[in-house]
């Protein structure tokens, strides 16, 4: 036979248990929408039977307690889930800043440079058709203004683009540096608590989280460790190990080799999230402002070429109608004071326009120097590969969203919390609560008759 | 699969997200009336833009220089008929002149009306403009081209071309410069003059009849080429409008949407939007608790 209070103990070890699982549905209930929280489980379990001797040997059921607390997680989904978000972000990153830069370039409108282009020699010819008018004339000094005045604009947006991009790199390195800090806070105490037998579902939620969140900005890799820590590493790299964090250093960011370069020599490469977007679309405007330059250069050296070899209406020759060597600082040349000066004669006839035709036909002429185009069409050649670059990081952005849906539909079915099944379950533990709060109640009135009946003997 | 609550909520979310987008889309497809807004919308049409853009507008300004020239050359043509009507006259005076019967009086009569053809010429010669530009003076356009010494008429202007782009192959040479054509018929006509007044009836039939057909010639192979050039303006002229109605059209069907399929697209891009927030709102509303006592 069982003791006496067996029954008592079994009924109090069902409360707590139960109990235990009302708190674990409670705990759930509470982080329905707490970001990254994986549902947690009561792993209820019989406890051992209590073997009795009698004639035969009888097992009997002694009741229930909680096994563990379970997290309810894959980690296999954490790891594509990390790695599509950060291509997310590095598409959807690109996308946007160069989206901005389209807005610079405002083209296909009235702003953009190629129609300023296209008004500038047109001046030309107009001025070749007639050379002597001053009203043509102050045209083609307004056009040749605008025209300058818009590649200086174009520049000057996007040097403060180029700026303000490597400002962001530098606060996002910044960003890096303190999550990779608290991957490693957590690491520490992970680490204990496995030492001790006790992990804890939730320290493990917050540390996938923030490796979600430093993907977001650097694609990284992420192995866990025998002892529980995790190591994240950038390529060469080691950001995190154990419960030491490396800081990436941000003074000497090498954005052409598309990675950080810290002091040891080891290379960090960034191989996606926001940061290497920043990094890509640094690149691209670098190779558009290289080739605006290049296009500012050869205008006004091709420009004051043929320019310099006629006459103004005042007779004078010789003159610059374009001055500066790039983008940046293009503009009409102080030699044109006087819209007299402006060089429409091959002679100093005043009638004469054929320097000006001349100076409009620069406009077919190919170049070595841009690539075998023309003017125009290597200006048009930036507008089209800008447009090229900015669809493909669409495209990108779209497929690694839809990719992430589904991946955090996935996730969600495993890890998140569903309040219905939640509530139904803690009806389902209230429910055994009260029977256990009832066998207490019956197995004391048991224990009550079996004093009063002892009593009564004696 | 299983759906957590969140779940639901996100991918509610997602859905009215991605509809409203759809449907702003179409919402500014209809007002600006583009296709392509930006480059990134159709890179390759956008480029394609940009070009039937430039040739459109290139179009324009050739448009303005064919009028120029139109106008130039109707200028020119005109003061050469006259050049033309003028020395026909002296041609028909000179015969007469010519002939035995006229008397002296008859031919210093004839004399003085040539005379007055001479300044007539020189008056066509220097009040022909297009505007402010002397059309005979080559490019020294603000100078008077004639000017009459003794006998002589003297070109004050130069020998060059005024050229006119006409579209990317032609460049045309628009003016024809006084000298030799108007110096040459008003040389021709002093020496006829000079003939009939000293009564040199001998070398004004043998010289001078010959001299004035030869400028006769001269003026019909100008006038020819005049007339040529203002046929070839008018066929570029002709061709540039088709052009620029063929570029016009090619760009619209690249750069421009199809109104009534997007006025459709839009209707049907609300409707989708709003069943999914109808949608969205029966589903919030569901919850076991509501049906908890």
């Amino acid at each position: 036979m069982p003791w006496t209070f067996f029954g008592l103990e079994l009924a109090s070890r069902a409360l707590q248990s139960m109990q235990l699982a009302m708190n674990t549905t409670s705990h759930n209930l509470a982080n329905v929408n707490t970001p990254g929280y994986s549902r947690q489980r009561v792993h209820l379990t019989a406890t051992d039977p209590v073997a009795l001797q009698g004639v035969r040997t009888l097992f009997m059921g002694s009741g229930v307690r909680v096994e563990g607390i379970q997290r309810l997680r894959d980690q296999f989904l954490d790891e594509r889930m990390a790695a599509t978000s950060s291509d997310y972000q590095r598409y959807t990153t690109l996308y946007q800043r160069l989206t901005q830069v389209e807005d610079v370039f405002s083209e296909p409108t009235e702003a953009g440079l190629s129609r300023r282009i296209v008004a500038f020699f047109n001046a030309f010819q107009e001025l070749s058709a007639n050379p002597e008018n001053v009203g043509i004339r102050a045209g083609v000094l307004q056009q040749s203004d605008a025209m300058t005045r818009t590649f200086r604009e174009l520049a000057t947006r996007l040097d403060e683009m180029l700026l303000e991009m490597e400002q962001r790199i530098r606060t996002t390195v910044s960003e890096v540096n303190f999550l990779a800090r608290s991957i490693a806070d957590l690491n520490t105490r992970i680490r204990y608590q496995k030492a001790v037998g006790t992990e804890s579902g939730d320290l493990l939620d917050q540390r996938t989280l923030l490796v979600e969140k430093l993907s977001e900005y650097v694609g990284v890799r992420a192995t866990e460790m025998a002892d529980g820590t995790l190591r994240v590493s950038l390529g060469e790299f080691v950001l995190v190990e154990s419960d030491q964090a490396r800081d990436l250093p941000s003074d000497t960011i090498d954005y052409v080799g598309k990675a950080l370069v810290n002091i040891t020599g080891a290379r960090a490469s960034i191989a996606s999230g926001s940061m290497r977007a920043l990094m890509d679309a640094m690149q691209y405007i670098r190779n558009y402002r290289d080739r605006l330059d290049r296009l500012a250069a050869e205008l006004v050296e091709q420009v004051n070429a043929i320019h310099r070899a006629g006459y103004g209406l005042d007779g004078t020759t010789d003159n610059r109608l374009l001055e500066g060597t790039n983008a940046l600082n293009i503009r009409v040349s102080a030699d044109i004071n006087d819209i007299n000066r402006i060089a429409a004669g091959a002679t100093s006839s005043p009638g004469d326009g054929n320097n000006a035709l001349a100076l409009s036909r620069l406009r077919m002429r190919m170049f070595a120097s841009l690539d075998n185009k023309t003017i125009p069409d290597f200006y048009s050649a930036i507008v089209a590969e800008l447009g090229q670059h900015t669809r493909s990081a669409s495209i990108g952005r779209e497929n690694s969203k839809i990719l992430m849906q589904n991946l955090q539909a996935e996730r969600e079915s495993v890890s998140g919390v569903n309040v219905d099944e939640e509530m139904s379950n803690l009806l389902r533990y209230q429910r055994s609560y009260q029977a256990a709060a009832q066998l207490v109640s019956i197995m004391d009135a048991t224990i009550v008759d079996l004093l009063a009946a002892l009593a009564g003997r004696r | 699969m299983r759906v957590s609550t969140s779940q639901m909520h996100y991918s509610l979310q997602q859905a009215i997200e991605r509809n409203y987008e759809r449907y702003h889309e179409a919402q500014q497809a209809v007002i600006t009336g583009k296709r392509i807004r930006r480059p990134s919308d159709d890179p390759f049409g956008a480029s394609l833009g940009i070009t039937l853009h430039r040739l459109l507008q290139e179009t324009e300004q050739y448009q303005r220089n064919l009028t120029t020239a139109r106008n130039f050359l109707f200028i020119t043509d005109v003061a050469l008929e006259e050049l033309n009507d003028l020395l026909r006259q002296t041609k028909a005076l000179a015969i007469q002149a010519a002939t035995d019967t006229q008397n002296v009086e008859g031919r210093q009569a004839i004399a003085y009306r040539i005379r007055q053809m001479l300044e007539q010429i020189v008056n066509i010669g220097n009040n022909t403009t297009y505007g402010d530009r002397f059309i005979f003076s080559g490019l020294k356009t603000l100078t008077p081209p004639f000017r009459v010494v003794g006998e002589e008429l003297v070109y004050e202007g130069d020998y060059g071309n005024l050229n006119v782009e006409l579209s990317p192959a032609v460049v045309m040479t628009i003016n024809v410069q006084g000298d030799p054509l108007v110096t040459g018929i008003y040389r021709a006509m002093a020496r006829v003059v000079q003939y009939i007044e000293t009564n040199n009836i001998e070398q004004l039939s043998r010289e001078g009849l010959q001299e004035l057909q030869n400028q006769l010639d001269n003026l019909l192979r100008t006038r020819a080429i005049v007339g040529s050039k203002i046929q070839q303006v008018e066929m570029i002229q002709q061709r540039l409008e088709k052009r620029n109605i063929d570029f016009t059209e090619l760009l619209s069907t690249i750069e421009d949407v199809d109104a009534a399929e997007a006025i459709t697209q839009l209707r049907m891009r609300e409707i989708a939007y709003q069943f999914t927030l109808a949608t969205a709102a029966r589903l919030q509303n569901l919850s076991l608790l509501d049906f908890l006592a």
